[in-house]
């Protein structure tokens, strides 16, 4: 579904990722972790193709219509609408654009991609109140400005809703567990597994185990300093939230 | 409501006894008008002009809501006036619309004659290609306990520029007066124009006022958030522009009218 080959990339001059490997198949979630800095976010914004973030060597795919595609040379909104979705560590807000205009938007135009026919309002509101139940979300918030007065928790909320309303094939969730309290994290979490089937895979970027004991992984990456240091199974998430990382950055 | 036409100049004359909220519509013939709104009536006032030159006057405790859109076409050029007198506790919505013209400029005019009056006096510049927008705002508090709140928003594309000189005047009697004026900009690319001038004269010392002018551009964080979402970039940035635009629009009351500018602006 997604292969990232000896993948080097800068920000501004600095480079962050150096030689990352990682190849995820359809029907497998991995998780992420690594110490703050270690280039988990700049990792998932090179992926989505980030206009600040550049590829200095190495190679993206991601699958599209069956096929392995090199997707260096598609603009954000043409990988989105191949089916690659990112949960941001930090949603951006958008004054006076009302979520429900967003989300329909967003659907309309990934929609439209793959010949689905667009959602009038009226008939968008009616499915994305059936996606806000699962993720027990009120009303209200669909009738505000995106992520405007949002808490930190609602909008981390808010990115699950996007998701389960564009249902994409790869995913990207960067830490969207920080910011959610117990009980939310739990209702996003049955929210993101309502969505997983054979056909899709995600990648979990989190800092802590609790997350990953509602969404379980199969394979854990330690990432640091710009590449994948370690790679396990569910045991190695338990291992580091004991011991930490320095067992395995020496 | 009394109407008499000539071929230069509208009149009305609006009462108690009018038909209360039914849009008043100005015939534009690059003539004049006069809207004159007696002692506690109200009108919702609105016209899509070119050259024009408006008077209007408010007696004590009338309501006007006028809506301009100016229209000169494209590669046309335009001037229109707007001079208001207010009496005590009259209110005035002056909502102002310009989307193109080589050369276009609105001059407003407000007396607020009349302790307690208070003005709403809202625009927007929707420019491309080439266009110039200007416009001029001059309020004069010359009562006590007089409020003026003015709204400017502009979306300057391409090579347009957008002008904004807001005068406000507040003379030695006219004290516990309020005036707010605030300008935003949005230079969408690179090329674009802003000039956003304020001007304060205040004579009386017992009074509120602000002035700010703000231009920005785009911000790519939020374009890049919606093109994550699958909406290509040039969608993006209609709906940034949409969200910028949508407080000052809101600033229409008149539900009818606000949809109409919207939809003639290409915003709804
Ligand atoms: N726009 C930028 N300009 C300059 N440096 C940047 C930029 N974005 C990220 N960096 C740097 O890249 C490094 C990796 O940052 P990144 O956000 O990817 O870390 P992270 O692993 O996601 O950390 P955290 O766990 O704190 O979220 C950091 O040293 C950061 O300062
Ligand atoms: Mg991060």
């Amino acid at each position: 579904m997604l292969k990232i080959k000896d993948l080097y990339a800068s920000v501004n001059g600095n480079q962050i990722l150096k030689g990352l490997n990682l190849e995820v198949n359809a029907g497998e979630v991995h998780a992420v972790m690594g110490p703050n800095g270690s280039g988990k976010s700049t990792f998932s914004k090179v992926i989505a193709g980030h206009p600040q973030y550049s590829i200095d060597s190495g190679c993206v795919e991601l699958e599209i219509n069956g096929q392995m595609t090199d997707i260096k040379g598609m603009t954000p909104d043409e990988r989105a609408r191949e089916g690659f979705f990112l949960a941001f560590q930090y949603p951006v807000e958008i004054p006076g654009v009302p979520t429900s205009e967003f989300l329909r938007a967003a659907y309309n135009a990934v929609g439209r991609h793959h010949g689905i026919e667009a959602l009038d309002p009226i008939d968008f509101d009616a499915f994305i109140r059936t996606r806000m139940k699962v993720l027990q979300m009120d009303n209200k918030y669909i009738d505000r400005a995106v992520n405007v007065d949002f808490s930190g928790g609602e909008k981390k909320r808010n990115e699950i809703l996007q998701m389960a309303v564009l249902n994409p094939r790869m995913a990207i969730l960067d830490e969207t567990d920080s910011g959610l309290d117990v009980d939310s994290m739990k209702i996003v979490a049955h929210g993101v597994n309502s969505l997983r089937t054979r056909h899709n895979a995600m990648v979990v970027i989190t800092h802590y185990q609790r997350l990953l004991d509602y969404i379980k992984p199969d394979i854990v990456h330690i990432l640091y300093n710009g590449r994948i240091i370690k790679t396990g199974g569910p045991g190695l998430a338990l291992e580091v939230e004991n011991k930490g990382y320095d067992w395995l950055i020496k | 409501m009394t109407v008499e036409s000539t071929d230069k100049q509208q009149m009305f004359r609006i009462s108690r006894r009018s038909m209360p909220m039914a849009v008043v519509r100005l015939v534009d013939h690059g003539a004049s008008a006069v809207i004159h709104v007696e002692a506690g009536a109200e009108a919702v006032v609105a016209g899509i002009l070119s050259d024009s030159s408006v008077e209007v006057i408010l007696e004590e405790g009338a309501k006007l809501e006028l809506v301009r859109v100016v229209e000169a076409g494209p590669g046309g050029s335009c001037a229109s006036r707007l001079v208001v007198t207010q009496a005590k506790d009259s209110v005035l919505r002056s909502f102002y619309v310009t989307h193109g013209g080589r050369m276009v400029s609105d001059d407003l005019s407000v007396t607020m004659a009349g302790e307690g009056a208070e003005a709403f006096i809202n625009g927007l510049h929707d420019l491309s290609g080439s266009e110039r927008a200007d416009s001029h705002t001059h309020v004069d508090h010359a009562a006590p306990s007089t409020t003026s709140n003015q709204l400017y928003k502009s979306i300057v594309r391409d090579q347009a520029c957008s002008g904004f000189l807001g005068r406000i005047l507040v003379r030695r009697d006219a004290q516990l007066t309020r005036a707010y004026q605030l300008s935003k900009n949005m230079i969408v690319g690179a090329a674009g124009r802003v000039e956003a001038r304020p001007q304060l004269e205040i004579f009386a010392d017992d009074v509120k006022c602000s002035h700010g002018a703000a231009i920005g551009q785009i911000d790519e964080e939020q374009i890049f958030y919606l093109q994550a979402r699958g909406i290509a970039r040039a969608a993006a940035v209609d709906l940034l522009v949409r969200g910028f635009l949508q407080d000052v629009l809101g600033q229409i009351r008149h539900d009818g009218l606000r949809t109409e500018v919207g939809q003639r602006l290409g915003l709804l």
